[in-house]
């Protein structure tokens, strides 16, 4: 039996040692919203300011309301009205064609380091994963950016959906050894797309689908590697980490799910590694990872051009 | 907490807010992650908070209330998000530099599994109480006040909710998991 005490002190300890993240990207989200998000202006001040007032003052004003709406009343009766034929200034400003809004469409992504949030139009779309210009080509609607390195198809609160992560910084150098406790492999693997293709192939607790297969993305060599999350993982999906880019700033890349599959090209460009996954549920509709393996299909790479 | 940032923040200084911003952001998402048992839905609940917090700044009375105030706010958020589905998107998450993305500084696995499984049964009102309380170390008549309920009542959900962690770790006792007996 636990005492009170006893109690306390293994909560306090649970709490204390639960992992701490950084909330860093959700900050840098924050303050880019900043410009677009008004502030409400305050209203509590007009309350204080009348109930500081003289009685005299709040009197005076009561009144002038009154005589406001007396003359609103009188302007707003049908006898006050223009006659016809008198011009009607409200009527005809209503009358005037109106500007339809406009429509916050989709677009093909300009030359930027990734397309900004936001639906993503059919079309010709521009990332730069590694300081490598990837261009690539959508051809059904329903892709999303999330602005930094997630491209998502299908509605985020149902599992039929897909999605994409562009690791726009740099390439992941390592694999968990352990994912459910987030313990790194050491040594980290040679840093080459076979090295890293056989690590991923040999992630702990999840099942080989495909691979790892030598492949051609963008006329460049590349390692192809599936692998599946089961259900017996040992811990809750977002607890099961994947892999990690360490130097650029230490991301790691964890499971969206049980039974999810997830693609992972690793493509060497001149040198330059670059690292794409392609993820899809257990529910998602099949003609969503063959949209997944066409976009990787239709990528091209220009170098000719730096990044931004 | 810098009454004169919040004050500039109000006005809509978007320098100061980052720096308001800036020093509470990390702890936000400590708080919510262990009220929410759930980081991605901890990282919305944050983010939410904290540009929540920016719209209605200038409706905040008194800048010295900043800090109770925006909890409020946070824990509002949390409670939204706690009644949200799981989302279905990759995602990546920061991890902490030269550290095992999850401590082990509990004694026995067994503890941390029947807490957990007993925190989660416990409603978002009790959580709350337990993490401010047992994490941020405040003293119950602040939680009270953050909370904005009675200090009774901050003692009733800790109690209630204390004895229900009790329960399941006493629950384990009698119950031995497999790992437990090996």
């Amino acid at each position: 039996m636990s005492t009170d005490r006893d109690t306390t002190r293994i909560v306090r300890s649970w709490l204390t040692t639960d992992e701490n993240e950084s909330a860093d990207r959700i900050l840098g989200t924050v303050l880019d919203r900043l410009d677009t998000t008004p502030q409400r202006r305050a209203t509590w001040w007009l309350a204080r300011r009348f109930s500081d007032m003289h009685t005299f003052a709040k009197v005076a004003i009561a009144a002038a309301a009154v005589v406001a709406l007396l003359l609103v009343g009188i302007v707003l009766l049908p006898g006050s009205r223009p006659s016809v034929g008198e011009p009607d200034a409200s009527a005809s400003a209503s009358a005037l064609p109106s500007v339809p809004p406009t429509p916050s469409e989709p677009s093909p992504t300009p030359d930027a380091a990734f397309p900004p949030t936001g639906e993503l139009a059919i079309g010709t779309h521009r990332v730069t994963l590694s300081g490598v210009r990837v261009i690539f080509d959508l051809t059904t609607d329903g892709w999303v950016s999330n602005g930094s390195f997630g491209i998502d198809k299908g509605r985020p609160e149902a599992p039929e959906s897909a999605g994409f992560i562009f690791w726009s910084l740099s390439a992941p150098d390592t694999v968990f050894a352990d994912p459910c406790t987030g313990v790194p492999l050491s040594p980290a693997p040679e840093p080459s797309i076979a090295a890293l293709a056989a690590a991923v192939a040999s992630l702990p607790g999840t099942e080989l689908v495909i691979g790892p297969t030598e492949v051609t993305v963008g006329g460049y060599p590349a390692q192809h590697v599936a692998i599946m999350v089961p259900d017996d993982i040992g811990c809750e999906p977002n607890e099961f980490y994947l892999w990690e880019d360490t130097d650029n700033p230490g991301q790691a890349r964890y499971a969206t799910d049980k039974g999810s599959t997830i693609h992972t090209w690793i493509i060497d460009v001149d040198g330059r590694l670059v690292w794409i996954d392609g993820e899809t549920y257990a529910a998602s509709d099949p003609a969503a990872e063959r949209e997944i393996l066409e976009i990787i299909g239709s990528i091209r790479f220009r170098q000719d051009q730096g990044p931004g | 907490m810098d009454t004169d940032l919040v004050v500039r923040a109000q006005r809509g200084d978007k320098a100061a807010y980052a720096d308001l911003a800036f020093g509470i952001a990390d702890r936000f998402l400590a708080v919510a992650r262990r009220i929410l048992r759930d980081i991605d839905l901890a990282e919305d609940a944050t983010q939410q908070s904290l540009l929540s917090i920016w719209q209605d700044l200038p409706q905040l009375r008194d800048p010295a209330r900043f800090e109770a105030w925006s909890y409020r706010i946070l824990l509002r958020a949390c409670y939204a998000e706690g009644r949200k589905q799981r989302r279905w998107a990759p995602n990546l998450r920061l991890l902490p530099a030269d550290e095992p993305a999850r401590g082990d500084g509990m004694s026995s696995v067994v503890d941390r599994d029947q807490l957990e499984s007993g925190f989660r049964r416990l409603s978002f009102d009790h959580r709350a109480v337990v993490v401010l309380h047992h994490y941020l170390d405040l003293p119950i008549d602040r939680v009270a006040d953050l909370l904005g309920i009675p200090v009774g009542t901050a003692h009733s959900r800790l109690h209630y909710a204390m004895r229900g962690l009790r329960a399941a770790l006493d629950a384990d006792e009698r119950h031995p998991t497999q790992e437990a007996a090996r």
